[in-house]
């Protein structure tokens, strides 16, 4: 049972930009999975299109074996729901403290407060930020943000787990601990799927990578 | 824009749409779980922006203060049109709504004559009835009516003649039948001159109906103008909460839970802006209500201010909310569906 499949899936954007040409590839539950290419090679198309940022041109994307094309635009709420996202940028409101800014998911699903409390503390203690709960986004460094962003993405426990660039401006040390960290949340069953450019960190870490180059998929390596 | 009914709101705490259909397979019981599951989760997050949204408001206190200000000026003027009028209304109320004739009969006619006379108009076409009203109960009622008792008491002889009350009916009423009956009864000998209000009636009738419709208009250009006011406040908050906008969506919010805490926002304005319009109204009318009495008094008659009324006031109250609504909802529409992460 494939978790995410690409099945020739072309990707014109509407100024004539090609970012995606006909690819197609399968991520199986529970695999770790990257992708890399570089600048402008479609990584980031890539994972749009997952969740439904953007739509395809042509081909067929599934998701946990649901058609993506089927889900218009009242369902996608409820399905980008089901999905954690980590963002390049954060992706953090800055008027929110990190506990309201993990919070939201779950304020968004409708959570009672009390889950809502346990469940942040959960994830704040996962990503190892139990102490700063009260501090606003702008207090906290590079990696504490994304740490947050982390948080936010798997609070709704989801099986499928995105990230754009998750160690893009991060020294090598701290970029291990993210990447401890994804590795942990797949231990745990959730299918992750990481666009990088960073080929040595992607190098060191010896999973299944997945190589972009003009939108194309030139190489798939299968690291035993 | 398509509008969401409050049912739209699919807020259950099962994230994945698989899973939320699959519990619709449970059974009975369970389908009821889910139901109730809903609702709560429903109400709780309308609670979660009913708050937030009095706390945004209060957190720039001074620009909610102004907003509110300029939303009770537009709201206070066609309330404060409606109590003029009103009162207006009420004192022409003062008389009988109904037009009447009043005919001056000479002042020396006998008792025998007036009586045969009074036969003769109630037999008249357009004539609903008469009432007599001899010349002692006339001053009696003068003396009760008007301001000039004074003066009546220096005078030796009543100076007021015997008088019929003609009240028309359909046809008296009509413009032709009634310059028929006039006709009429000035051609009898023991008439000395018929006054017939009529005319008056008209005129009040026609001022108020123009008042009327002026309040109208007013209040629908005042009500855009507050709309207007909402929308272009809750559209500053867009931008200015324009991440937030972007993160709820990349996240999974629904377009209602975007919307909603603009939408409450509305509410909170029109709100104010009526509750400060309401007291603007009723302040106006205390301070009014003191030197009214005296001029009333001065005239020994008797004529108290009145106010918006407790369901006019909720009814305001209430309108105002909707048009805070409206103007952040137009807005909301307009806005929210350009803000799509990028």
């Amino acid at each position: 049972m494939s978790s995410v499949h690409f099945d020739q899936v072309y990707k014109r954007y509407e100024n004539g930009h090609e970012a995606m040409r006909h690819v197609t590839f399968q991520v199986n539950r529970g695999e770790f999975v990257f992708i890399t290419g570089h600048s402008g090679a479609g990584k980031s198309t890539l994972l749009k299109l997952i969740m439904l940022m953007e739509r395809p041109t042509r081909g067929q994307i599934f998701v946990d074996g649901k058609n993506l094309k089927s889900i218009g635009s009242r369902a996608m709420p409820y399905f980008r729901r089901s999905i954690g996202v980590v963002f390049q940028d954060h992706q953090l409101i800055p008027d929110r403290t990190v506990f309201d800014n993990i919070a939201l998911p779950l304020i968004i699903s409708g959570y009672p407060d009390k889950d809502i409390g346990r469940r942040v503390r959960a994830a704040l203690d996962k990503v190892g930020l139990l102490k700063k709960e009260n501090y606003y986004p702008i207090a906290l460094s590079g990696g504490e943000q994304q740490r947050v962003g982390i948080a936010r993405a798997v609070i709704n426990k989801p099986t499928l787990l995105l990230a754009d660039e998750p160690t893009g401006n991060l020294d090598p040390e701290l970029s291990n601990e993210i990447m401890e960290l994804f590795m942990r949340f797949n231990r745990a069953g959730v299918t992750v799927l990481i666009a990088s450019h960073d080929r040595s960190l992607v190098q060191a870490l010896n999973y299944r990578t997945l190589q972009l180059e003009h939108g194309s998929l030139i190489e798939e390596e299968v690291v035993a | 824009m398509k509008m969401a009914s409050p049912l739209d709101e699919k807020a259950a705490p099962s994230p994945l749409p698989t899973e939320r259909h699959k519990s619709f397979g449970r059974g009975v019981r369970n389908m009821d779980v889910v139901w109730r599951d809903k609702i709560n989760a429903y109400l709780r997050a309308h609670r979660y922006e009913l708050v937030r949204s009095l706390r945004t408001l209060l957190s720039a206190p001074f620009s909610s203060v102004i907003t509110i200000l300029v939303i009770a000026i537009a709201i206070f003027l066609p309330i404060a049109l409606v109590i003029i009028v009103n009162n207006i209304q009420l004192l022409g109320g003062n008389w009988d709504g109904r037009p009447k004739m009043t005919v001056y009969l000479q002042l020396d006619a006998s008792e025998n004559a007036i009586l045969t006379a009074k036969q003769t108009v109630l037999a008249l076409p357009g004539v609903e009835s008469v009432n007599y009203i001899p010349a002692d109960q006339a001053l009696e009622e003068f003396k009760r009516h008007s301001g000039f008792v004074d003066i009546l008491y220096e005078l030796d002889e009543n100076p007021l003649p015997a008088v019929l009350v003609v009240v028309p009916d359909k046809i008296g009423l009509s413009n032709d039948g009634s310059k028929v009956l006039l006709r009429q009864i000035e051609t009898l000998a023991i008439v000395d001159s018929v006054q017939y209000d009529l005319g008056w009636v008209h005129r009040l009738n026609s001022f108020m109906a123009l008042a009327n419709r002026f309040i109208v208009v007013v209040t629908l250009l005042f009500s855009v103008g507050a709309i207007l006011v909402v929308g272009n406040t809750v559209r500053l908050g867009i931008e200015n909460r324009r991440r937030e906008i972007i993160v709820g969506k990349l996240v999974g919010a629904t377009h209602s839970f975007v919307r909603r805490p603009f939408l409450y926002l509305g509410v909170w304005y029109g709100l104010g802006g009526g509750l400060v319009a309401w007291l603007m109204a009723e302040l106006g009318l205390f301070a009014l209500s003191g030197p009214m009495v005296e001029l009333a008094a001065l005239y020994q008659a008797n004529f108290q201010l009145q106010g918006f009324g407790l369901i006019n006031s909720a009814l305001m109250l209430v309108c105002s909310g909707l048009l805070g609504w409206l103007g952040a909802w137009l807005t909301v529409a307009h806005h929210l569906d350009e803000i799509e992460p990028l």
